[in-house]
């Protein structure tokens, strides 16, 4: 069996995921054109959704989602012992996500909404969404909701080559402008751009869509002056802060010490 | 005693286990438990304005997200009394449609075909099927497109707002989808004839099938709730008609329709609404010699790879079109509540949104099609297992087989978790 002591030689790659929506694992398999090309220089250990024999140990493991419950929190600090490299994919496992919005409201309120036909059971006590950086050291981060395939592929082929990852770390009103986009502040639209880490190309407001914040708060973002910003230009602020909690609620209380973008380690 | 315990189902969307205990050569329990974690998305669209519900329900779910995009905003504007235009409800439907043709394409060849040819992935196939393959990445590809020169973004799309969209594909775009449309249906036939050739095992159950039914078009993102048995009901009466329950094992709820067990999805699709499909698609049903409605669970698989073939002749029509931009679309708030059902790939999504005069959401319920599949999936693997112990089957026979029938369903866990975190115990 040659091809087997070849197969060795590669890089172990693994795609594991705790609780979120699975989106960031499936733009991954999403790179059509070149996923078999890929495939021929590493090779895919585990992957559950689409290998039915998934494989331990990896060289580099791309981790989505939040820890959300016990058993992801297990699962996760086995991987973490697991892989040299732990990538954390997509919104939820670098910021939280949507889940951890419960962080700024009420609770038992959030709860109740969803019981409120049932008989509340006290086993039925969940974790409150977390990213993943708050349990286990994190090499690398891939923000956005979902992250793009490309992002993805190229920080594949550095941590493959050996690189370390360039991080993106300018507004998304950069590349909004470099896009000549007309800016959807003076049209009187929110858009969080201006505190938001780029690297999206503007995805959405060049769709005329304001940006909502998925890639996370710039590390040097002017949460104050932002808000008077918004404030000068006839905006509610605290609706602002409704729209930019979606996806980075923790970050935004401040819970957040440790700032994904920043912590590449080698 | 043997048990037998799929702690991580794979191949499936999200997280699901199985828990079964045999006795000598009797069932004692079958459980199907979704494991994933609870994430609150109805609590959590609590107090939100309605412009901001679709970014939060989209992420329910990354395989169907453009389904709960078009639910959700269908049900706002319900709420609010909003009429969108021809265009809009035609770009919402190439939408679903994308997703759709994505969905299925990943769910055809990436989940269900390698137990078919006996290999453990798609990703080991490329040796002896690269054919097959490449079909899989280009029908994907296929639907990514649709789905991003329409939406935006190839997952969460979010230029479909409450009311409109923001910004609409120019001709060029269209142009190029069309090609690539034609393109695509050779591949989507073959598609179909290799899910003509393949063999599913016999087993049949009892059960009830619901699917979307609308006067003229085909069902997508609206219609009334029809069923086999003759049940037609408006989707804001859901609530009377399905029920849904809480099992200690299990984060998704089961839900029953009138006291029934019942299906969702293409399978429940080709059995109401064959009429619906199109030409070439009802050729090569025809092909497959078999009598509706056809009870197999495992011919759901067929019914996804002849919807394939469908799906692409509707995006292409449905393409003919002068897209123009509308301007952004500008929304009078009211109070009120609003229901939406769309065919999701899996099946039946609800959406239930009630505002408050400002616009914000009060109370918010949905309920997702693998949700509505799942007591009818667990009866089955429990029906399953019973025919197999009676023919003497051994525990890896029993495994295999088990795992394909759940696959079949298409189960989507990361949908149908939304309610109780659980624990269980685990003896080995």
């Amino acid at each position: 069996m040659v091809k087997k002591t070849k197969k060795e030689l590669k890089p172990r790659v693994g795609v594991q995921s705790i609780t979120g929506c699975a989106g960031c694992q499936l733009s991954l398999y999403f790179i059509e054109d070149v996923l078999l090309e890929l495939l021929d220089k590493i090779s895919l250990v585990a992957a559950p959704m689409i290998k039915a024999r998934n494989e331990e140990k990896y060289d580099v493991l791309f981790v989505e989602g939040s820890v959300s419950s016990k058993d992801d929190l297990d699962n996760l600090l086995k991987w973490r012992e697991q892989t040299r490299f732990l990538v954390a994919l997509g919104a939820c496992a670098c910021h939280g996500g949507m889940q951890s919005m419960k962080h700024l409201m009420k609770e038992e309120e959030v709860e109740r909404a969803v019981y409120d036909k049932f008989p509340s059971d006290k086993r039925l006590k969940p974790v409150t969404a977390v990213p993943i950086h708050k349990y286990v050291k994190v090499d690398f981060y891939i923000p956005g909701c979902p992250p793009s395939k490309d992002e993805i592929v190229q920080v594949l082929k550095w941590l493959v080559q050996g690189i370390r990852p360039r991080v993106y770390d300018k507004a998304v009103c950069h590349e909004c402008s470099l896009k000549e986009n007309y800016c959807l502040l003076d049209q009187g639209i929110e858009c969080l751009g201006p505190l938001v880490n780029g690297g999206c190309m503007a995805l959405c407001p060049s769709y005329n869509h304001p940006c909502t914040g998925c890639r996370g708060l710039l590390d040097d973002a002017n949460l104050e002056s932002g808000k008077q910003l918004l404030r000068d230009k006839g905006f509610d602020p605290d609706m602002m802060i409704k729209r930019m909690t979606k996806y980075n609620t923790l970050q935004f209380l401040g819970f957040d010490t440790e700032s994904p973008g920043r912590s590449t380690k080698k | 005693m043997t048990r037998i315990d799929l702690h991580h189902i794979c191949k499936v969307e999200g997280h699901g286990s199985l828990y079964v205990e045999i006795r000598g050569s009797r069932l004692i329990r079958c459980e199907l438990k979704v494991v994933e974690g609870a994430r609150f998305f109805e609590g959590i669209v609590k107090d939100k304005r309605y412009d901001d519900v679709q970014e939060i329900t989209s992420r329910i779910c990354g395989i169907c997200s453009c389904a709960h995009t078009c639910a959700s905003l269908q049900a706002l504007e319900n709420a609010m009394g909003v009429r969108v235009s021809e265009q809009t409800r035609r770009l919402r439907e190439l939408l679903s449609i994308g997703e759709r043709i994505r969905s299925h394409a990943t769910h055809l060849y990436f989940l269900a075909l390698p137990d078919y040819l006996g290999y453990e992935s798609a990703l080991a196939m490329v040796g002896k099927y690269k054919r097959e393959v490449l079909i899989a990445l280009h029908l994907m590809k296929l639907g990514n497109n649709l789905v991003q020169r329409i939406g935006g973004k190839e997952m969460h799309p979010f230029t479909s707002v409450v009311g409109g969209f923001t910004a609409v594909p120019d001709r060029q775009i269209v142009r190029y989808l069309r090609a690539e449309l034609k393109k695509a249906l050779p591949e989507a036939i073959l598609t179909a004839k290799l899910f003509l050739k393949l063999k599913q095992p016999r087993f049949e159950s009892e059960k009830d099938f619901v699917s979307l039914k609308p006067e003229r078009d085909a069902p997508l993102i609206s219609g009334n709730v029809c069923s086999l048995s003759g049940l037609n009901i408006k989707p804001e009466e859901y609530d009377k008609y399905i029920d849904e329950q809480v099992m200690p094992y299990s984060t998704a709820k089961f839900s029953r329709l009138n006291g029934r067990m019942f299906n969702v999805g293409a399978l429940a699709r080709i059995n109401t609404n064959y009429k619906m499909l199109s030409r070439t698609a009802k050729k090569l049903f025809k092909q497959a010699n078999l009598e509706l409605p056809i009870m197999n669970p495992y011919y759901n698989n067929l019914a996804q790879a002849i919807e394939l073939v469908h799906w692409v002749e509707r995006a292409r029509s449905l393409l003919k079109y002068d897209f123009r931009f509308e301007g952004l679309p500008r929304i009078r708030v009211r109070a009120g509540r609003g229901v939406s059902a769309v065919e999701a790939p899996r099946g039946i999504l609800f959406h239930d949104y009630t505002l408050d005069e400002e616009g914000f959401v009060k109370k918010c319920n949905i309920i997702t099609p693998t949700a509505q599949n799942l007591r009818a999936m667990e009866e089955d693997v429990r029906q399953l297992i019973i025919q197999m112990l009676k023919k003497k089957k051994k525990k890896d026979a029993i495994v295999f087989e088990v795992e394909r029938l759940i696959r079949a369903y298409d189960p989507c866990f990361s949908c149908s978790a939304h309610f109780l975190k659980i624990k269980w115990k685990e003896k080995r």
